[in-house]
């Protein structure tokens, strides 16, 4: 292998190891942060009459 | 237009009756003008091709990490302490009462952990049988608006309960105790607990004065009973036993009296199927209603002209009986024909059916009608069947006399007012000619209503009340029935039900406790009612019994009208050249649900205009002003101003608008608001009143309608018949001649493929043309019951609307004399579905009980199926509508309750259609397992079946020779839409047959 080839690639190891780097960085952020961010729980509570009557169909 | 048989040409609007260009070119496009995007490959800008991969590489891992759990909708955690009522998964049922209108129908509430998901009509109640309206089905959506008021405010700040009340009765002892009046206005009041509690009230405070009004209401026709036969108690028709109907002005199958109620016994009255006699409809109005479209006979007469049509019908009958009148003025129909250009062999079928069938013939005069013309239909019903088609063990009676325009108008001029009190209304939306600006100087304004409305917006004090679905109550709409109220769920804000409210001021409690009423109406209930039984049980069983069933049946006195000697005074007539009549709108009501989405984008059942009201108005007359569709119109009448879109309605009579109310709001959520044009502004004291100058603004408003998506009675397609047959009919002694006749034009259609047998159960559905009536009750039960989103109507206007059934209306005839006909379309789920053969990735396909499923998490959205269907009934979920919608308004956690957990909630990109209600089959069938037996005939019914108050829609296995799908099935009258395609639909129509005269046909 020539000197201009092992340079060029080590270069492009380089790049992609970055860019892998780059995505496990961001993978490591909590991943549900964006969404969850949107539905957060309002505490609607849906409760049962007490004195109500149910009955068949 | 397409042809049928007998030449009969079927055009479904003015402008392809016109052969319109526009839209005949439309017609040869798939997608609406603006959808398809142009792609222009030069107009790119320009990108290295490793700058595009860096940033393609970029970006797929963002959206990896961001998608990593998209759409979290939250968890499912189970209950540690389950309620003991709750079995997850298992729906609960309640009797409660819908509050909708004044019809009060008793209810059926399915709610599932613990809220409710669908209100559909008790079985038990006599009155509706368990059918529910259109309005009823889609109120469930209140409950869960996301703009309901949820704690008090004073002056728009939060407050609590015991603050405002402390408040609120000193301010209300102050005014008595200075002799100033305490107005409470109130809706029509159906509870007689409500009742007994206002009357309390104003014992309370002496100076208070209840004031109950509603908009549209039947006070005319209670006014002209006392006049005739002494009493306020009227009875209701039997419709059903009636041969010969004669509608004035009267929709009473759309939206008047109790038109559930009226509807079914239409129905029975049309149905061909079971028994081979019909009733016979006349309809004379000047707008094109629902009951018109649905008329054997129609005759186009403006509304002020009416009143001279019964004196002449009164005349007429009256010399052929002989039985002379008294105290009626004399008109003759000879001369009142040629004067109104009516079309003289109807007139005189009309009288002489009327005539020859005396005693099942009934004359019924619409509620907008004045008194004066209700008391000349009683002349005119004594001379015909006189009480026999009275049902007076059913009559409507009233809790209190509503409050007279003058009064309300009295009202508002007093400038001494001490305290308002408005409840659960809308007094200066409905009559702003009246009450804008009455109330600017009253010290003490209090509104107690349940979202903010017009007059709430001028109250300091608002209240919030619990829902229809959050309340008890008692309701007594007619003699023999009283509905029952009960929460279905316990109140989910800082609500409160306006009965306790107006109990903590009776007892100058500060703190409004609910369970004060709920006590207060058991009392009540033993008092009115179950002191006057004297049942057996004792009382806490008797209450237990009546809110299970949801209703009490009481013995009524047997009373019956005997006509009094009165005259009648012709009331004065416009002389204005055109006229207008104000309506009430057919979904949105009197404006009441006008925040309700699945309402408004439910077609109206004539025009099938969705989001707007408009200016219906005859093509004659809209030539003669050179107007067209969306032209705004200036329409001046007194001095009040309106201005409002035209739209071009087949049928109705010349020089007269009809416009529908319940539209423009101002002070309303977000749905609601900027939707349509407030036509009360033009209202003053009638409903029919002349209208001094018509103009042209120069300006086009856009109306979305529904009518002109999916043609499919287009010739296009050259290898097909020009006659499609989409709707067949007939007349009934066409019928009764030849029961095969519609046979005749069929022919035998074969496959290539070997037919699949299908074992077991085999699911169809039929529907009854003669008995549908295009109400669209089904639209709106499927959309409640299948999560169906609403789109908004920017979306509509592009053909997205994401109804599953729809009412296609199709005329024949003319602009002038249109021959309406309705046919329900959803899916066919055809044998040889076009739509399965043609997915990419088999999320479409037939299950072996006959069934055209879809597999939502299959689908990659190619709408390959949608355009092979041959109906057009697939909905593609371009966007998702939840997040859509005006601003993701129904994407909240409290909208979100609404949705039926047994359905799944569809997201962009997907396809979707009607699954014959496949979870109730299922539902069925797991039952009937558990039980260990078949599913029995008829057991499975679809939310449209079970909604539709003409029973037209049937559902069954077909492969069970006793159900009655299959009996509809191999009827002479029943056919397929598109037969000739080979397709195998599983929908059976039955054709519709008109009752006219054997000298037409």
């Amino acid at each position: 292998m020539s000197q201009q080839e092992v340079e060029s690639r080590k270069i492009f190891i380089t790049r992609i190891s970055k860019g892998f780097a780059g995505l496990a960085v961001l993978m490591a952020l909590p991943g549900n942060f964006i969404a969850k961010t949107k539905n957060r729980f309002s505490g609607i509570k849906v409760n049962v009459h007490p004195n109500a009557v149910k009955r068949n169909k | 237009m397409s042809t049928d048989k007998g030449n009969k040409n079927y055009w479904k609007s003015i402008n392809e009756y016109n052969d319109d260009n526009s839209l005949k070119e439309a017609k040869h496009h798939e997608f609406m003008n603006g959808v398809t995007d142009e792609f222009e490959p030069d107009q790119l800008s320009g990108i290295s091709r490793r700058k595009f991969l860096a940033v393609l590489g970029a970006s797929t891992a963002f959206a990896a990490t961001a998608c990593s759990d998209y759409a979290d909708k939250g968890e499912i955690v189970p209950y540690t302490k389950r309620p003991e009522e709750i079995l997850p998964g298992i729906a609960n049922y309640y009797a409660s009462t819908c509050t909708g209108c004044s019809n009060s129908c008793s209810t059926l509430v399915k709610t599932r952990e613990g809220r409710p998901i669908k209100v559909d009509g008790n079985p038990d109640s006599p009155i509706n049988k368990g059918k529910l309206c259109t309005k009823g089905q889609s109120s469930i959506l209140s409950l869960y608006d996301p703009e309901r008021l949820q704690e008090p405010l004073l002056k728009g700040r939060k407050i609590s309960w015991a603050k405002i009340n402390g408040e609120i009765v000193t301010a209300l002892k102050t005014a008595s105790d200075s002799g100033k009046e305490i107005a409470v206005i109130t809706d029509e009041m159906t509870s007689p607990s409500y009742n007994k509690i206002l009357n309390e009230l104003s014992q309370k405070y002496s100076t208070l004065k209840i004031y109950s009004y509603k908009q549209f209401n039947q006070k005319t026709r209670f006014d002209a009973w006392e006049a005739s036969f002494g009493t306020r108690v009227v009875p209701s028709v039997k419709f059903n036993e009636s041969k010969i109907i004669l509608a004035l002005e009267s929709d009473f199958i759309g939206k008047e009296g109790n038109f559930v109620e009226n509807a079914r016994l239409f129905a029975q009255g049309k149905d061909v199927v079971a028994n081979k006699k019909m009733s016979r409809l006349y309809s004379v109005e000047g707008g094109m209603s629902l009951t018109g479209m649905n008329s054997d006979y129609r005759l186009r007469l403006r509304p002020d002209n009416q009143f001279d049509f019964v004196l002449a019908l009164i005349d007429e009958v009256s010399a052929r009986l002989n039985k002379p009148t008294n105290g009626i003025p004399k008109v003759t129909m000879n001369s009142f024909v040629a004067k109104n250009n009516l079309n003289e062999k109807t007139v005189k079928y009309l009288v002489d059916d009327l005539v020859e069938n005396i005693d099942t013939s009934i004359v019924h005069a619409g509620d907008t009608l004045s008194v004066e013309l209700h008391k000349a239909v009683n002349v005119l019903n004594s001379l015909l069947s006189g009480n026999k088609l009275y049902d007076f063990n059913n009559s409507f009676v009233e809790i209190r006399k509503l409050t007279s325009l003058n009064d309300l108008k009295t009202l508002a001029a007093n400038s001494e007012l001490g305290a308002l009190i408005i409840v659960d209304s809308d007094p200066i939306y409905h009559y702003p000619n009246i009450f804008e600006d009455a109330f600017k100087n009253v010290q003490t304004k209090i509104a107690i209503v349940n979202s903010k409305n017009d007059s709430s917006a001028v109250c300091d004090y608002i209240l919030p009340i619990n829902n229809a679905l959050e309340s008890w109550g008692d309701h007594q709409v007619r003699s023999s029935v009283v509905s029952l109220q009960q929460p279905v769920i316990a109140p989910i804000f800082n609500t409160r039900q306006k009965e306790a409210i107006l109990l903590s001021w009776i007892n100058d409690t500060a703190e409004v406790f609910d369970s004060s009423y709920h006590a207060y109406l058991q009392s009540s209930v033993k008092e009115l009612f179950y002191d006057l039984q004297k049942p057996s049980a004792d009382f806490s069983k008797y209450w237990l019994s009546v809110l299970h069933d949801g209703i009490i049946e009481l013995e009524s006195e047997k009373l019956s009208g005997r006509l009094s000697q009165f005259s009648l005074e012709k009331p004065a007539k416009t002389t204005s050249e055109y006229t207008v009549h104000i309506q009430e709108s057919y979904f949105v009501s009197d404006g009441r649900f006008a925040n309700n989405g699945w309402l408004q984008e439910v077609p109206h059942p004539v025009s099938k205009v969705t989001w707007d009201n408009y200016a219906a108005v005859s093509p004659g007359t809209a030539k003669s002003l050179e107007v067209e569709n969306g032209d705004v119109i200036k329409l001046t009448s007194g001095g009040r101003v309106l201005e409002i879109p035209v739209m071009l309605q087949p049928g109705l009579a010349d020089n007269h608008f009809t416009i529908e109310t319940g539209y423009g709001r101002k002070v309303v959520g977000d749905v609601g608001l900027e939707v349509g044009f407030n036509a009360n502004i033009l209202f003053d004291s009638t409903f029919i009143f002349g209208i001094d100058q018509v103009s042209k603004t120069g300006k086009n408003y856009k109306l979305a309608s529904t009518q002109e998506h999916h043609a499919l009675d287009d010739d296009f397609v050259k290898d097909f018949h020009k006659s499609r047959h989409i709707i067949q009919e007939g007349t009934l002694e066409e019928y009764l001649t030849n029961p095969e006749f519609l046979k005749e034009h069929k022919h035998d259609v074969f496959s290539i493929t070997d037919d699949i047998e299908y074992k077991g159960n085999k699911w169809a559905m039929a529907i009854d043309l003669n008995k549908c009536i295009g109400c669209a009750a089904c639209t709106t039960s499927c959309n409640v019951e299948n999560n169906v989103p609403v789109v908004g109507k920017d979306q509509v206007e592009n053909g997205r609307e994401m109804h599953w059934m729809r009412i296609d209306r199709y005329y024949s005839g003319t602009p002038e004399e249109p021959i309406p006909s309705n046919q329900p379309m959803l899916c066919q789920h055809c044998d040889n579905a076009p739509c399965e053969n043609v997915c990419p990735v088999n999320a479409t396909n037939h299950s072996p009980d006959g069934l055209n499923q879809m597999a939502y998490n299959r689908c990659v959205g190619t709408r390959y199926c949608a355009n092979n269907c041959s109906f057009k009934v697939r909905r593609f979920n371009f966007f998702d509508f939840r997040d859509h919608f005006e601003n993701e308004y129904y994407n909240n956690d409290l909208t979100q309750l609404v949705n039926n957990p047994e359905v799944t909630v569809r997201s962009r990109g997907v396809m979707e259609k009607c699954t014959f209600c496949i979870q109730r089959i299922m539902d069925a069938r797991s039952e009937a397992i558990k039980e260990g037996r078949e599913l029995h005939t008829d057991e499975v019914k679809t939310a449209c079946q079970v909604a539709c108050p003409s029973e037209a829609i049937v559902f069954g296995d077909s492969n069970d020779p006793n159900s009655k799908v299959a009996k509809m099935r191999d009827h002479n009258l029943g056919y397929h839409v598109l037969e000739e395609l080979n397709v195998r639909p599983n929908v059976t129509y039955i054709a519709k047959l008109r009752n006219t005269h054997s000298e037409e046909n």
